[in-house]
């Protein structure tokens, strides 16, 4: 990839988003790479909070990122490129969810359960990880899939809700409400500790 | 990170409603600010990913390189006349790399916007951001110069008339 890198010094060192995603729409591996560093670790912890399956999330952050490249030269404004690529990973995620939900409700055979993925926490299970933070991950698991991806996006990736009405495509009102309701949600399983 | 409440849906479903018929929307947000220090907690604490995302980077590089290779290419005519392509990736990259020489530039865009024929010049389009304090008339002689010397040297062929768009001002 250096093959590309040419000039002296690292001319990618403090590039802006912007420019960096223009470069790629060039076919700029070197600034593709940058994106691909910046994003990487964001979307794929969003992702496993999402499906609880880090194999499964992995898949949708390679087929994110694979998305993205192949259509880079159709996102008319490189400023819209975070909010572009949280959709796409956003909408995998929830796609993936509805799909695995239709599997489970059309599984009559409890030998087809096992083709489906296995999910389990998304926080390490380490001793310092508290009780109460794996009782909310436990509650999060309770959300439907649509108020789960709100409420991350909003308290874990300190997103706007006009950032994620734009992710998620719907009116901010509809984000307003659906983190409203996943919070009286987390109140109502989490009583013991608030 | 605001706690504002939305004002009363009626279109809420029955499990809702039963939710706020055992605690009022205050009390609820009260409840909730008082979790703040769990979901803080939470936001902190790793996922199971770990430290597999530079496996997963590799891949997704991978596969991009291998597709990059294959991208598309611009037909071009040496001196002499004679035909060759150069994968059109490569051809950019040179000349950004010639805007990225220039003190306070930094090159986002290059397009080719004339037919490549033999004895012809290519024409560019190249887009770039300036640092606060430098002037565009100052550096754009220097800079066509620069290019064309770079598109001669490396790529073989004569640059024609070479369109400058400064898109931004950065700090740098």
């Amino acid at each position: 990839m250096s093959g590309q890198a040419v000039g002296t010094g690292d001319p990618y060192a403090g590039l802006e988003e912007v420019t960096l995603v223009s470069r790629a729409q060039d076919g700029d591996l070197v600034a593709f790479e940058q994106l691909v560093d910046r994003y990487e670790s964001r979307l794929l912890g969003l992702c496993i909070r999402m499906l609880r399956n880090r194999v499964d999330a992995e898949d949708i952050v390679q087929d994110t990122f694979l998305t993205t490249w192949r259509r880079l030269d159709s996102l008319q404004n490189p400023a819209a490129f975070k909010s572009w690529i949280f959709r796409l990973a956003s909408n995998a995620c929830l796609d993936f969810l509805r799909r695995r939900e239709v599997r489970r409700t059309d599984a009559v055979d409890p030998g087809d359960m096992v083709e489906q993925s296995a999910t389990g926490p998304s926080v390490e299970d380490r001793a310092e990880t508290s009780a109460a933070v794996r009782e909310l991950d436990r509650v999060l698991e309770t959300l439907s899939p649509e108020q789960r991806i709100a409420w991350l996006l909003y308290e874990i990736e300190d997103q706007s809700y006009t950032e994620i009405a734009d992710v998620l495509g719907v009116t901010e009102g509809s984000v307003r409400g659906r983190i409203h309701r996943a919070r009286l949600a987390i109140v109502e399983g989490m009583k013991g500790w608030a | 990170m605001g706690m504002t409440q939305p004002p009363s849906d009626p279109r809420r479903v029955p499990e809702e409603q039963d939710i706020l018929g055992d605690l009022s929307e205050a009390q609820a947000m009260e409840s909730y600010a008082r979790l703040r220090g769990v979901v803080d907690d939470y936001r902190r604490t790793e996922t199971v990913a770990g430290d597999a995302v530079s496996g997963l980077k590799a891949r997704i590089m991978s596969i991009v390189e291998d597709e990059a290779a294959r991208g598309p290419s611009t037909e071009l005519f040496s001196s002499a006349g004679l035909p060759y392509v150069m994968t059109t990736s490569s051809l950019r990259a040179q000349v950004r790399a010639a805007v990225d020489e220039e003190p306070g530039l930094r090159a986002r865009r290059v397009r080719v916007t004339s037919e490549s024929a033999p004895g012809r010049p290519l024409d560019l389009r190249v887009t770039l951001t300036m640092a606060v304090g430098h002037s565009l008339h100052e550096f754009a002689p220097r800079l066509r110069g620069r290019i064309a010397v770079r598109m001669e040297q490396i790529i073989g062929v004569r640059a024609g008339h070479i369109d400058l768009v400064v898109e931004d001002v950065h700090d740098e």
